[in-house]
This record gives structure tokens, C-alpha cells and sequence, in this order.
């Protein structure tokens, strides 16, 4: 497994998607963060909401981050899968089960590489052009970073495991950027009915449940607000999405045909 | 070029996720628009008419499943292959899939219509006409579909694509609303316009009267976005390699 999981490194390290991913998120964010301060200093001219603004930004895991993310996940997976390195490595004598837990380590190292990537570019210039007005203290910015860094592997590995498990087919992209899109609709509603700006939550039954269940455990959602649970919460979350995609992964990966 | 359009719509006949969305956009028009589902009392307070408009937002997630996995069958399958093989050109392929697209986009839209009026929508002449304007929208939203799908190869491009609609449509929204407080220059009401979420939510109800420029210039637009598609589309398209 070591010797596949090196080979998926090196591979991941060389490859052009992850390197345009990887400066993607390392000019991405602090365009963003320059556009926001250009737009609360120049056009609005009010700097509490300048700091609010970049803050929500620096705390929350910003959308470009999780398409990033899924992006390089999805691309890299099935170009290894159409070129036929998955074959040759069950050729050569690896086994199945080593061939796609190596895959999802290899997805976790790119979500985590591109979420530190994205922290470092974006914490330096969030303090730039905040000018001391920023809402988050440093404890909390550091907390909300560790928990998008671990959902930022998770995604990543989902989809990997994903992508390896359907074959590299078409499908499993489909499923990969749909379940993004909708999510990426469903999430700031969702916290908005759980936490409603103005009075208390009114949802109940199944519906709160359900929600409650999204909000803490689906690792899709950490990227929508700052973290509200304590630690234990989000590793349960990020570790469970990881461990059911990597089990079902073998169960489907070791009886596939492969073509 | 006739006989690729008519080979193309036969094949399509026999696609199931083709006719399963027709029904699905029947259904989900009856549905919506009479009130059955979805009865929030911000929905349950508007007209027929203008709930049966919301719901036409629905073909673009459609189509952005459709366009890419009509075509890449046809790419995998050797059908196109086969009809280069045949003498025509990449170009004649191009439009003939356009044209495909762009009937698929007129039928489901007739059905929406007839769905909508069994919902009880009420015909009048400026239904009718939004309807219009929102059908040569979605033209260029599916033209830049075929150019992802044709020239890109990129199935999962089109959620990309969706994607960047939404949410260049909520950061326009935002900028109109909060940055620009309620007024927007000719440019920025432009760029609102060429994006078809924009066109869509200006025509709702619920739409910001200032980011709609009216129904000539949303035409206007929209013939724009689909002629700048078909270009990039089929610029030296017959040199593109075909595996």
C-alpha cells in the first residue's frame, strides 16, 4: 500500500491539475479579499463592514475552496482511472483493497494541501485589509481553519473514492458536482432555519433532526458558517464520511470488472 | 446536415432520460403551478401564471444533465466518429447538435406551457412573452452547454457552469441590493441580463424592477450569448481530434 500511496503523491505532486487547482487557491482568495476591501473602502466607504466581510471570508471556507477541491479530486481520479495506471498497478501485483485506500490517502493529501494553501494565502492578506477591524479573534480563525482543513481532506477523499469506485465513469463526476451545486444551495438555508438571525429555531420533528444531523456531521456543511460544536464533533463527522466511503468503495472496487 | 438532425432526433426518441424529463417537466409544472406542492406562503400568495414562471427555472438542471450525456453517449458510442467516417464535417455535426438541443428546449418548453395552463395559469400577452424571453435565454445557456460538451469533452464542466450562473447571480444580486443601494448602471444591468438566472429572476415576481432592461434588450442578450457560444464553438472545429 506505502509503495502505491507514494506513487499517488508523486503523481498528485507532478500533476497539472493539481498545480493550476493549487494557484487557483493561492490567488483566488486574496483577489477576492482585495475585490471586498476595494468595495467596502472605495464604493461603500464603511469599514466595519469592510471587517465583517473579510472576516466571514477568512473564517468561512469560501466556495472556490470546496469547487477547488472537488475539481482536482474528481479530474485527477479519473484520468488515472482512463489511463490505465489503476490496471497496471493490479498487474503488477498490488491489491485492490491497498490500490483504493492509497487513492483516498492521496485525496486527503490534496484537500489538505490546497485548505493550508488557501489559509496561508488568505490569512496574510485578510490582516492587511481588514486594518485592525477584524471581528474574529485568532484562537477562533486557527479553530475554524483546523475544521475546514479536515473537511477540505474529507471532501476530497469522498470523491475520490467515488470516482474509483464507479469506474471512472461519468456518473460518478455527475454525482461528485451535483451533490457540490445542491449542497452548496442547501447549506446557508439550512443554517439559516437552524439559526434565525432574529428569535429561536422554530423547525421540529424530523426536519430539525435531519437538519441538526447535516449541520454536524456532514462535512459538506463545514465550509458554510463558523464552527458552532466542539472539536469531537467534526472529527466524528469527517472520520465517519471517510471510513463509510472507503468501506463501501472496497466493497463495490473488489468485485469491478475492469476494462 | 438534414439527415444528421433527423438521425440525432431519432436516437433521441429512444433516450429514456430524455423522455423521463418530459414527463418529470409535465408533472412538476402541474404540480407547482396548481398549488399542490410546495405551499409556503410566499409561493401560495402569487398568481398561477407567475408560480408556473418559477418553476421554468427547472429546465436549466435539466439540461445541464441532459446536453453532456447526450452528447458524450454520441462521442463514446462512435456515432460521431462514424459520421465523419461518413464525409461530414465537424462543423455540420456541431450545428446539427445545436439544432437537436435547441428542438429538446422548444418541446419540453411546449409542455411546461401546456402543463402550466391545465395548472391554471392564465394566457395573456405578457406570459407569453416572458416565456419567450426566458426560451432564448435558456438558448444560450444550452449553446454554451455544447460548446463544453463538443469542444471541451467535459461532462462535469456543466455543473461548473451551473455553478458559476448561481453564484454570479447572487453576487449580483448582492451588489445591486447592498453596494450599489437599489441603482444599477446600464453594465452592470448587462451583465446581470446575460447570465439566465438573471433574465429569469428579473421576470419573477419576486425580481428587482431595475435589473430588468426590458423584453427587446433581454432578446438582444440572449442572441448575443448564443451567437458568441456558436462562434467559439466552431472555430477550427473541423481540425479538433476525434478519438
Amino acid at each position: 500500500m506505502f509503495r502505491n500511496l507514494y506513487a499517488d503523491i508523486r503523481y498528485i505532486l507532478k500533476s497539472k491539475t493539481f498545480r493550476w487547482t493549487l494557484a487557483g487557491v493561492v490567488f483566488l482568495h486574496p483577489l477576492m479579499m482585495l475585490s471586498a476591501w476595494l468595495i467596502g473602502s472605495v464604493v461603500m466607504k464603511d469599514e466595519t463592514w469592510l471587517a465583517v466581510y473579510i472576516g466571514y471570508m477568512l473564517s468561512s471556507g469560501l466556495p472556490p475552496l470546496i469547487y477547488l477541491i472537488t475539481v482536482s479530486a474528481v479530474t485527477i481520479s479519473s484520468y488515472v482511472f482512463s489511463c490505465g495506471f489503476i490496471k497496471n498497478k493490479i498487474l503488477s501485483g498490488a491489491s485492490r483493497t491497498g490500490i483504493l485506500l492509497s487513492a483516498v490517502c492521496g485525496g486527503i493529501f490534496q484537500g489538505v494541501m490546497l485548505s493550508l494553501l488557501s489559509f496561508l494565502s488568505s490569512v496574510a492578506v485578510a490582516f492587511l485589509f481588514a486594518d485592525g477591524n477584524l471581528s474574529y479573534s485568532v484562537p477562533e480563525i486557527a479553530k475554524n481553519w483546523i475544521v475546514i482543513t479536515m473537511a477540505s481532506g474529507t471532501v476530497a477523499a469522498f470523491c475520490t473514492a467515488l470516482v474509483i469506485m464507479l469506474g471512472g465513469s461519468d456518473l460518478s463526476k455527475f454525482i461528485d458536482f451535483a451533490l457540490l451545486f445542491l449542497v452548496q444551495i442547501a447549506s446557508p438555508r439550512v443554517v439559516a432555519q437552524l439559526y434565525p438571525a432574529d428569535g429561536l429555531c422554530s423547525l421540529t420533528g424530523t426536519k430539525l433532526a435531519v437538519y441538526t444531523f447535516l449541520d454536524k456531521f456532514f462535512p459538506y456543511f463545514y465550509f458554510t458558517a463558523t464552527p458552532r460544536y466542539p472539536m469531537g464533533t467534526y472529527v466524528l463527522g469527517c472520520g465517519g464520511l471517510i471510513l463509510i466511503s472507503a468501506a463501501i468503495g472496497l466493497l463495490v472496487f473488489n468485485k469491478r470488472d475492469l476494462k | 446536415m438534414k439527415n444528421l438532425y433527423r438521425s440525432n432526433m431519432w436516437r433521441l426518441s429512444k433516450n429514456p432520460l430524455f423522455t423521463g424529463g418530459m414527463a418529470i417537466a409535465f408533472l412538476a409544472t402541474l404540480a407547482f403551478t396548481s398549488n399542490w406542492i410546495w405551499r409556503t406562503e410566499r409561493f401560495t400568495r402569487i398568481e398561477h401564471d407567475e408560480r408556473m414562471f418559477f418553476i421554468s427555472v427547472a429546465m436549466m438542471g435539466f439540461f445541464t444533465v441532459f446536453v453532456p450525456c447526450f452528447t458524450k453517449s454520441e462521442f463514446d458510442d462512435g456515432v460521431i466518429r462514424n459520421k465523419i467516417v461518413a464525409g461530414y464535417s465537424m462543423k455540420q455535426v456541431f450545428y446539427s447538435h445545436l439544432l437537436t438541443h435547441f428542438s429538446v428546449l422548444v418541446l419540453m418548453d411546449a409542455i411546461y406551457l401546456i402543463a402550466g395552463i391545465l395548472g391554471g395559469a392564465r394566457v395573456h400577452g405578457t406570459m407569453l412573452l416572458k416565456n419567450v424571453v426566458f426560451l432564448f435565454a435558456m438558448c444560450g445557456y444550452v449553446s454554451a452547454l455544447v460548446f463544453l460538451a463538443i469542444r471541451l469533452k467535459k461532462t462535469g464542466a456543466s455543473f461548473l457552469l451551473l455553478s458559476t450562473c448561481y453564484f454570479s447571480w447572487i453576487g449580483m444580486n448582492w451588489l445591486i441590493g447592498f453596494v450599489l443601494n437599489g441603482s444599477a448602471p446600464a453594465i452592470v444591468v448587462t451583465i446581470y441580463n446575460v447570465n439566465t438566472l438573471g433574465q429569469w429572476y428579473a421576470n419573477t415576481c419576486f425580481g428587482d424592477g431595475i435589473a430588468n432592461p426590458g423584453y427587446a434588450a433581454q432578446l438582444a442578450i440572449s442572441v448575443e450569448v448564443s451567437l458568441v457560444m456558436i462562434l467559439f464553438s466552431t472555430i477550427r472545429v473541423n481540425k479538433s481530434k476525434i478519438k
